[in-house]
Order: structure tokens, then C-alpha cells, then sequence
């Protein structure tokens, strides 16, 4: 009888029955795994997917803006493309440019007296976006006047061309006057 | 020293009581935060899906806009190209221009120009012929002072029956 009385005493009083503690943490963390984490974790991959999107949106946004930004200057410079397909046709355009030079002459009283193309390929249509080159010999006669006002009218004309080389030299021809020039120039123009 | 005793035995709790005890006091403060967190969950993903398919909606309908402005933005790149190649020339030309006008504007009258060779690369060389050897060094000294040429170099200068005969070579013209 004695130890009984003891026995509950010490029990009512001082020791603890840890059972229902250690498993409503073991329930618990067993709902923390399986059903809180991935209810979380699917918040969170929702909100990344929606600042990704949301990212993706603006970039799109602005893209458009770019766009209609491009639309609106092309739409302002439309009538002066003419001008760009000018300067450097899709095509050589053989003729319009030995027209230009033969005006120019006249024009600035040389004598052109020669011409020579170099060669060139009027099948190839295709345009890689790079320009190509057409290349032009020519040698003229001029006085001195003449030949600045040649080169500079030639700077002045729509149908690009650069003026890749030139040498000048005194017209030692018979017959010539003292004044006269002799001009060998190398013409560059361009096409895409 | 007074105690208080029960000398009844201990009532044996059975396995089922004792989860019946650990449902009602345990169990359901477990099932409540759960729930809470699975509702909490389940309305925010009512919100944040209604963002989503926006989202994606309003990106589909951009990106069709972007697919639809292609020929625009290639006819526009192909502008760009050529605006580029022409500045490019331009400038390749009026740098040779303004080379040439320079060196034919501040040539002096009285020599006589015999031969000249310009390149493209901005390299000019001539020689001429002049009956004062002050006019080729005024010339040459004018050149050297506005410095418009990087380098002005006179390899030439020999006198002649004629006159004499000089040559010179100009490179690297500065606008």
C-alpha cells in the first residue's frame, strides 16, 4: 500500500508524459511536408512565373514602342527614300551612271577621253545588304579650272561615287595647249 | 503534512481513447493551421492564375503584333543598312574633296602643277616646277604651318634649266 501511495505521488507531481507531444510534432511535421510545403512552394513558383511573365510583358511592351516609333520615322521619310535608292540603287545601273559622268563632262567643259568598266556581274540580283563596288577607269583632258569643277560636280550628284585614285599630268601631246591636263582617274560607285 | 489520496486504481486508458484524447486536443489545432494555410492558398491562386493567364493572354496578343510588324522592322533594318553605307561614303567623299579643294585652293599660281597622284587613302603626291625658289618654300611652309596634313614632306627640290623642280608628299588630311 505504501509504495503504491509513493508511486503516485511522484507521478502527480513531477513526471510528464511526453506521448501526445512527441506526436503532434511528428502529425505535424508530417502535414508540414506533405501538405504545407508544397501548397508554399507552389505560391512561390506562381508568383516567379508571374514576375517572369510580367518581365516578358514589359520587354514586349517595349519592343512595340520601338516598333511604333520605327513606323511613325518611316512613315515621316517615306517620300525621301527615293533619295537612299538614289545614291545606291538595288541594281548597277550601268548606264545611268556612265549618263552622269559623260553630263558632268560636258557640263564642266572636260574632254573625257576614255571609259573602261571594270567587270561586273548584271545577273546578280541578289543583295546580301553589303555593298558592291563598280569601278570606273577614265581619263580625261582639262585645264585646271575645269578638272575642280569636275570632281566637285561629281561630289554633287545623287548616284554615290568616290574618286578612288587620280593622277594628274601635263599633256605633252602635240598640239595641245599649255594649259591642258591629263587626267587618269579611277571612279568608284556602288550598288547593294 | 497533509496529503490528499485516491486509493482508487487508476482508470486504464485504452489505445482508442487515448487517440480520441490526442484528436480533440492535439490533432485539431494541426488540421486548423493546415487548412488555413491550404484556403490562404487556394484563394491567392485564384488571384495570382487571373494574373497569369492575363499575362500570358496580353503576351500572345504582343508577340503576334511583333510577328505581324517582321516586313516593317527588316524594311527598317535595310534603311538603317544603307543610311549607314551611305554615311560611310559620304564621308569617304567629302574627306577626299575637302583634301583636294585645300591643297588646289592654296596652290600657288605661279608653279606650274607638272603631275599629281591622290589615292584613296588620303595620300597625295605631286611635283611641280617654279621659276623662284620662294614661291615652293612659302608654299611648302604655309602647309607645314596650318597643319592640315598630319605630314608634309618635300623629298625633291632640284634646279633646273627651266627652273626648279620639286616634289612633295602630303598624307593624313584633318578636317
Amino acid at each position: 500500500m505504501d509504495k503504491i501511495i509513493s508511486t503516485r505521488i511522484s507521478f502527480g507531481q513531477k513526471a510528464k508524459d511526453y506521448t501526445y507531444a512527441v506526436l503532434f510534432f511528428m502529425v505535424f511535421s508530417f502535414f508540414l511536408l506533405v501538405v504545407i510545403k508544397p501548397n508554399l512552394s507552389m505560391v512561390f513558383e506562381l508568383q516567379s512565373e508571374r514576375d517572369r511573365l510580367s518581365l516578358m510583358d514589359k520587354g514586349y511592351t517595349a519592343i512595340i514602342a520601338k516598333i511604333v516609333n520605327v513606323q511613325t520615322v518611316l512613315e515621316d521619310i517615306r517620300g525621301d527614300l527615293h533619295f537612299l535608292n538614289e545614291s545606291l540603287p538595288a541594281v548597277p545601273q550601268v548606264n545611268q551612271l556612265v549618263n552622269d559622268i559623260n553630263q558632268t563632262a560636258v557640263n564642266s567643259g572636260v574632254t573625257l577621253n576614255g571609259l573602261n568598266i571594270n567587270e561586273i556581274n548584271l545577273k546578280d540580283t541578289q543583295s546580301g545588304g553589303e555593298k558592291k563596288d563598280l569601278v570606273i577607269d577614265m581619263e580625261i583632258t582639262s585645264g585646271f579650272i575645269e578638272m575642280k569643277k569636275f570632281i566637285t560636280l561629281l561630289g554633287t550628284q545623287r548616284r554615290l561615287k568616290n574618286i578612288e585614285n587620280i593622277r594628274i599630268s601635263k599633256d605633252n601631246k602635240a598640239g595641245s595647249a599649255s594649259a591642258n591636263l591629263r587626267i587618269q582617274m579611277t571612279l568608284e560607285s556602288f550598288y547593294l | 503534512m497533509k496529503y490528499r489520496l485516491n486509493l482508487f486504481l487508476p482508470k486504464k486508458k485504452t489505445l482508442a481513447d487515448r487517440g480520441v484524447y490526442f484528436a480533440l486536443n492535439y490533432l485539431r489545432y494541426i488540421l486548423v493551421i493546415t487548412q488555413i494555410v491550404v484556403i490562404g492558398v487556394f484563394f491567392y491562386r485564384f488571384q495570382i492564375d487571373q494574373e497569369i493567364v492575363d499575362l500570358k493572354e496580353e503576351i500572345q496578343q504582343k508577340q503576334e503584333i511583333v510577328i505581324v510588324s517582321e516586313p516593317l522592322i527588316k524594311e527598317a533594318q535595310a534603311i538603317d543598312n544603307k543610311v549607314g553605307i551611305i554615311s560611310g561614303l559620304v564621308s569617304e567623299q567629302e574627306s577626299f574633296a575637302a583634301g583636294i579643294n585645300y591643297l588646289f585652293g592654296r596652290f600657288p599660281e605661279k608653279i606650274k602643277l607638272e603631275n599629281l597622284n591622290m589615292s584613296k587613302d588620303g595620300r597625295i603626291e605631286f611635283s611641280g616646277q617654279a621659276t623662284d625658289v620662294n614661291l615652293i618654300r612659302i608654299f611648302y611652309m604655309r602647309l607645314i604651318k596650318e597643319a592640315k596634313f598630319a605630314s608634309v614632306e618635300m623629298p625633291l627640290l632640284e634646279k633646273k634649266e627651266s627652273g626648279f623642280l620639286f616634289r612633295m608628299a602630303l598624307s593624313g588630311y584633318k578636317q
